[in-house]
């Protein structure tokens, strides 16, 4: 009976850390655990990126290509660009950008986070965007003095809005935790006409991301009886072997938030 | 004695960290990894009392959480293998419970391999079933998480075989 109680409040504790754990990029983050454990998962990345210099290498090369194509920038040009290089020149809109590099990526789990090696110090702030050359990655959660947490879009919270490149449907784009290379996109009303291998981006309506990051191309559908399909996306990027991200804030965020949000407390 | 209590230690820590440093970046067909870790549930000294059995349970999966950064996932399980481990070896490798006090897994004669396997598998599924059910936390993903689980344990089984089969005294090589 003794051993029963003890394993009661054992349990309990446990079943305590694990609710701590929804907000676990708090704790890790902020532990002295979390530190030691960064510094020495620092290093041993340091190991694994030599082996993908030759990747990596290649394609920062390509981005470089793409960067010198844009300064010499004139309207031929832009229509090789890739998109959101594209949205972000023709529009004007100011982004910056901050490069990191990732300290620990998981994507087995249901909810994945990917932390990176730029804090606080570096300016890095509560909601901005992660990105790699082309992708979205996910969203910063936390941040730390110089570390800080991006939450995947493998993760069974994450919501991104995205629409088709060659037409304007939009629908959202979440994950069911099943398949770290798929996602299913839903809300695309029905009377759009979408094809296997169509390309699905991030849409405007979002505040956070910028307009025009891949997300994945169409692998398949279906048409249920409800007014939305049922679509999965193939993603464009491998979560498991991204290595060099880019942070980047969208400068008017918080004005934007604020006129989004406008008119809600009515309704 | 103590030679024996300080080898025990060191192959418990090598276990530890090999789980930490190396087995978690394991995902086979991007998905299962295999939780060796358990083994040393499973061989923690049968003469402990149970209170302490608990603790030291609920440490080694504390441990683990801390460097996986998985909140008290392997606590709980951990926690729950240790509880009921003594109770299925009495049970259902029928070990007196007189007895119980000398009882190691890897030196018994008087249980078949196969029979302590079964056990090992079992415990091994509960540790899993409860891993990636917390770690789900809601109905509508149970039943992916409960797959995950039945085969995480095939795999985490044979892992562990295979480093039984490396560290299990020379004399008898079996679980």
């Amino acid at each position: 009976m003794r051993f029963l109680l003890l394993f009661l409040l054992l349990e309990t504790v446990g079943f305590a850390l694990v609710v701590g754990q929804y907000r676990y990029h708090h704790s890790v983050l902020h532990s002295v655990a979390g530190d030691m454990f960064y510094s020495i998962s620092s290093t041993l990345n340091g190991w694994t990126r030599f082996f993908s210099l030759t990747s990596e290498n290649e394609r920062l090369m390509r981005e470089n290509a793409q960067l010198r194509e844009l300064m010499s920038v004139d309207d031929k040009h832009d229509e090789l660009l890739i998109p959101y290089v594209k949205t972000t020149t023709n529009s004007g809109v100011p982004y910056s950008y901050i490069p990191a590099r990732v300290v620990k990526n998981s994507t087995r789990m249901l909810k994945n986070y990917i932390v990176l090696n730029r804090g606080a110090k570096d300016g890095v702030k509560v909601d901005d965007a992660v990105v790699t050359d082309s992708s979205v990655v996910g969203m910063i959660v936390d941040v730390s003095q110089h570390f800080s947490v991006c939450r995947s879009i493998l993760h069974t919270d994450s919501y991104v809005s995205a629409r088709f490149m060659g037409n304007d449907y939009h629908g959202s784009v979440v994950w069911n935790g099943k398949d770290r290379e798929r996602v299913a996109m839903q809300d695309v009303s029905r009377v759009a006409s979408i094809a296997v291998g169509d390309t699905v981006i991030t849409d405007s309506r979002s505040s956070l991301l910028p307009e025009g990051l891949m997300v994945g191309t169409v692998e398949s559908f279906s048409v249920p009886e409800s007014d939305f399909y049922d679509i999965t996306l193939r993603l464009n990027e491998d979560y498991e072997a991204i290595h060099n991200v880019y942070i980047i804030r969208y400068a008017h965020r918080d004005e934007l938030k604020q006129m989004l949000e406008y008119g809600k407390e009515d309704r | 004695m103590e030679r024996k209590i300080g080898k025990a230690i060191v192959v418990g820590v090598m276990i530890m960290v090999l789980q930490i440093a190396v087995l978690d970046n394991i995902a086979i067909w991007g998905y299962a990894t295999p939780y060796i870790y358990v083994l040393l549930l499973f061989l923690l000294p049968y003469s402990t009392s149970m209170g302490w059995l608990l603790l030291e349970g609920f440490l080694i999966g504390l441990v683990i959480d801390v460097f996986l950064s998985t909140g008290g996932l392997n606590a709980m399980a951990c926690t729950l293998v240790v509880y009921v481990r003594n109770h299925l070896v009495t049970h259902l490798l029928g070990v007196p419970e007189k007895e119980l006090d000398t009882f190691s897994p890897l030196l018994s004669t008087d249980v078949k391999p196969v029979a302590m396997m079964v056990v090992f598998m079992l415990l091994v599924l509960m540790h899993h079933i409860v891993l990636y059910s917390m770690e789900a936390m809601s109905i509508y993903l149970l039943p992916g998480a409960l797959l995950h689980a039945v085969i995480n344990t095939v795999i985490t089984s044979v892992c562990s075989i295979i480093v039984v089969v490396l560290i299990a005294p020379n004399k008898r090589r079996r679980l």
